[in-house]
C-alpha cells in the first residue's frame, strides 16, 4: 500500500469498501466489529472509513447475496451477527480484484514520471 | 465461536418464515459494535467517556445509518420471502409430478380423456370458425348478401335443399326486375392448364362478371372481368389468377398481365390477380377464375351453382314463383326430372365465405348445419370428459385420505395442501391441453377430407 505524502487519511474511492470487506471475510466468518478492526489494522489508519458506512456496506452486500449472516456467539460469550462469504461473493471478489489491479496499473502508468 | 443456524434449519425443513425483527437485530448489532469499540479504546487507556465519544465519532451519523440498514434489510427480507415462495412452489410442483408418476395409469387416462374432449372442441371450433364466423378477407361484409337455396321435393329423395340450378333458371331470376338488385352465379370445376406433358390440373372458378363487384373484392393486380367479356363466343376470354397460384406457378411475376394461357380447349388472357386470401365461393382452393359464359361452350349441360341476392326479404316468394315457372317450362322438355316442387329459400351470406345458417327457415348449407351440430356434440363430449375426470380424481382423492391425514398431522397447512392438489390438477389439465394441441391439426385434416367427400362436394350433374 503506497503511503500518502501527508498523514491525512485518504477518502475512500467508490466501491473500494466492498472489495475490502470481501477480502477481509476470506479469512473466515467475522462480525462487523471484527471486520472494522481488521481493516483499520491492515490499512494502518491510512483510509478514512466510518464504521457506520462499513455496516451499510455489509448489509448491502448481504442483500446482493455476496455475504450471508448468522447470529452466533463470540469467544467472550456475547451474541453477535457473523458475516461470511458466499460463493457469489468469492467470485465477485476475484473479479473486482482484477478490475482494481488493471485500474491502478493504468493510472500508475500515466502518472509515472517520464 | 459457535454460530447457530436457525434460518438454515428453517429453510432445510421448509418451515414457514416468521416476520424477522429487523429493527431489533440492527440495534443489537450496533450496540455490540459500540461495546466492543469502547472496550478496546478503554484498554488502550482512554476514560470510558472519551472512549464513547471516540466510538461515536468513528461510527458517523448513527440515526442515518440505522435508517439505511432498516431499509436494506427489509428489502432483503422481502426478497427472501419471495424466493421462499418460489422455492415452495417449485417443491410442490416436483411433489405433484412425483405423485402423478406414482399414479401414472390414472394420470394417463385423465390426460387422454381431456385430450379427446378438448381436441374435439378445438377442431370443431376451428371448422365452425372458418365456415360460419370469420368474415373472409377482401370480401365486404354485406348483411344483405345471401345465398339462394332451393327447397326441392322429390318422389325418390323426399325434401332436400340445394344450391345449384340450371342456367335458364338463373337467367330468369337475374332478368326478373324488382326482386333482386343483382344475381351472380358461380361454379367450381377442374380444368387443365397447358397442353401435353406440361399440362397441370387447376381448380377453376366459373363466375359471372358481377360476382366480384357483388362481393366487394378488388384485384391485387389488373382487374376482374368486365360485363361485356362475360359472353358467349368471346374470341379473347379473360382469366384472373388467385394470389397463391400466381406465386406458385408464375413466381409472382409482376409482368403477368396480358400473358396468354391455355385452359382446356381455349386460350385465355390473364387480366388480373386476386388479393391474397380471396378464394371465391366454396371451400376448394381456387387457382383461377374464368367467365362463366366463356366456358359455357364446354359446360353446355351443367347446372350452375350458388346465386347471390341482395334483397332477400321481399324476394323469396316472387323468386320462387319465377323459378317454378322456369323449371316447369324446362320440365316439359326434360321428362326425366323428378322434381315436384321447388321453392326459394334465402340464406344469409355466401357458402364458403361467411355465415350460411338461418335459424328460421331451417335451411343453410348442409356442411354448416352438420358442423354446428357436431360442435354441440363436441361440447357434450367435453362435459362427459370433465365428469369422467372429476370422478376419477375424486376416487384418487378418496384413496389418498391416509396420505393427506398424515401430512396434515406432520404440520402442513391446509392452504399449502390445497395448492399442492390444485397443482396436480393444473398439471394434468395442461398436459391434456398440450396433447389436444397435437391432435387438432390431424383431426382438422381428417374432418376436411371427410366433409369435402360427403357434403361440400358439388352435386353430380
Amino acid at each position: 500500500m503506497p503511503t500518502s505524502a501527508s498523514n491525512e487519511p485518504l477518502e475512500l474511492l467508490q466501491g473500494t469498501l466492498d472489495v475490502l470487506i470481501l477480502k477481509t471475510l476470506t479469512w473466515g466468518p467475522m462480525h462487523g466489529y471484527g471486520v472494522a478492526h481488521w481493516i483499520r489494522q491492515r490499512t494502518a489508519d491510512a483510509l478514512r472509513i466510518d464504521d457506520g458506512a462499513l455496516y451499510t456496506a455489509l448489509h448491502r452486500l448481504e442483500h446482493r447475496e455476496w455475504v450471508q449472516s448468522e447470529w452466533g456467539v463470540t469467544e467472550q460469550n456475547r451474541r453477535a451477527k457473523f458475516y461470511s462469504l458466499t460463493k457469489q461473493g468469492r467470485s465477485a471478489l476475484v473479479q473486482r480484484t482484477q478490475q482494481w489491479t488493471r485500474y491502478t496499473t493504468a493510472v500508475a502508468r500515466v502518472l509515472r514520471p517520464a | 465461536m459457535q454460530p447457530t443456524r436457525p434460518r438454515g434449519i428453517r429453510r432445510l425443513l421448509r418451515l414457514p418464515a416468521g416476520k424477522r425483527p429487523i429493527a431489533r437485530e440492527i440495534d443489537d448489532e450496533i450496540a455490540f459494535h459500540f461495546d466492543e469499540t469502547v472496550a478496546e479504546l478503554v484498554a488502550q487507556g482512554l476514560t470510558p467517556d472519551d472512549a464513547r465519544r471516540e466510538a461515536a465519532k468513528r461510527f458517523g451519523d448513527l440515526s442515518q445509518v440505522r435508517r439505511d440498514l432498516r431499509q436494506i434489510d427489509s428489502m432483503s427480507d422481502r426478497q427472501e420471502r419471495r424466493q421462499d415462495r418460489v422455492g415452495a412452489l417449485a417443491h410442490d410442483a416436483r411433489y405433484a409430478v412425483r405423485a402423478l408418476i406414482k399414479d401414472r395409469r390414472v394420470a394417463l387416462f385423465v390426460i387422454f380423456t381431456l385430450m379427446l374432449g378438448i381436441g374435439a372442441n378445438a377442431t370443431m371450433f376451428g371448422i365452425v370458425d372458418r365456415l360460419l364466423l370469420r368474415p373472409p378477407p377482401h370480401v365486404s361484409d354485406d348483411p344483405l348478401l345471401t345465398t339462394i337455396y332451393i327447397r326441392r321435393e322429390s318422389r325418390d329423395f323426399g325434401v332436400f335443399f340445394g344450391r345449384s340450378m340450371s342456367y335458364p333458371g338463373y337467367a330468369a331470376l337475374r332478368d326478373q326486375s324488382g326482386v333482386f338488385s343483382d344475381v351472380a352465379a358461380y361454379w367450381s370445376t377442374v380444368a387443365s392448364l397447358g397442353r401435353g406433358p406440361n399440362a397441370v390440373k387447376v381448380n377453376a372458378g366459373l363466375a359471372t362478371a358481377n360476382f366480384f363487384p357483388m362481393l366487394g373484392v378488388r384485384a391485387e393486380l389488373g382487374r376482374f372481368f368486365a360485363p361485356d367479356e362475360d359472353r358467349r363466343n368471346n374470341p379473347k376470354p379473360p382469366a384472373v389468377l388467385s394470389h397463391g397460384f400466381w406465386a406458385r406457378q408464375f413466381g409472382s411475376d409482376p409482368q403477368i398481365l396480358g400473358r396468354e394461357i391455355q385452359v382446356n380447349q381455349a386460350v385465355y388472357t390473364i387480366v388480373g390477380v386476386a388479393p391474397a386470401g380471396f378464394n371465391g365461393a366454396g371451400l376448394y382452393p381456387t387457382d383461377m377464375w374464368i367467365p362463366m359464359h366463356a366456358a359455357a361452350a364446354e359446360y353446355t349441360n351443367a347446372t350452375f351453382d350458388t346465386y347471390y341476392d341482395m334483397r332477400p326479404d321481399v324476394a323469396a316468394a316472387r323468386a320462387t314463383a319465377t323459378y317454378q315457372r322456369v323449371t316447369r317450362d324446362a320440365r316439359k322438355s326434360d321428362s326425366a326430372s323428378s322434381m315436384l316442387l321447388a321453392s326459394m329459400v334465402p340464406a344469409r351470406g355466401v357458402e364458403g365465405l361467411s355465415g350460411v345458417l338461418t335459424g328460421k327457415s331451417g335451411s343453410g348449407s348442409l356442411s354448416a348445419r352438420v358442423s354446428a351440430w357436431l360442435s354441440i356434440v363436441a361440447a357434450i363430449l367435453l362435459a362427459i370428459a370433465c365428469a369422467n375426470v372429476a370422478n376419477l380424481l375424486l376416487l384418487r382423492a378418496a384413496r389418498r385420505r391416509r396420505e393427506i391425514a398424515m401430512r396434515l398431522a406432520l404440520g402442513i397447512s391446509r392452504a399449502r395442501l390445497a395448492v399442492q392438489l390444485l397443482l396436480e390438477s393444473t398439471i394434468l389439465a395442461a398436459l391434456g391441453g398440450l396433447a389436444a394441441l397435437a391432435l387438432v391439426p390431424a383431426a382438422t385434416r381428417l374432418c376436411a377430407r371427410r366433409s369435402s367427400a360427403y357434403w361440400t362436394s358439388p352435386p353430380a350433374s
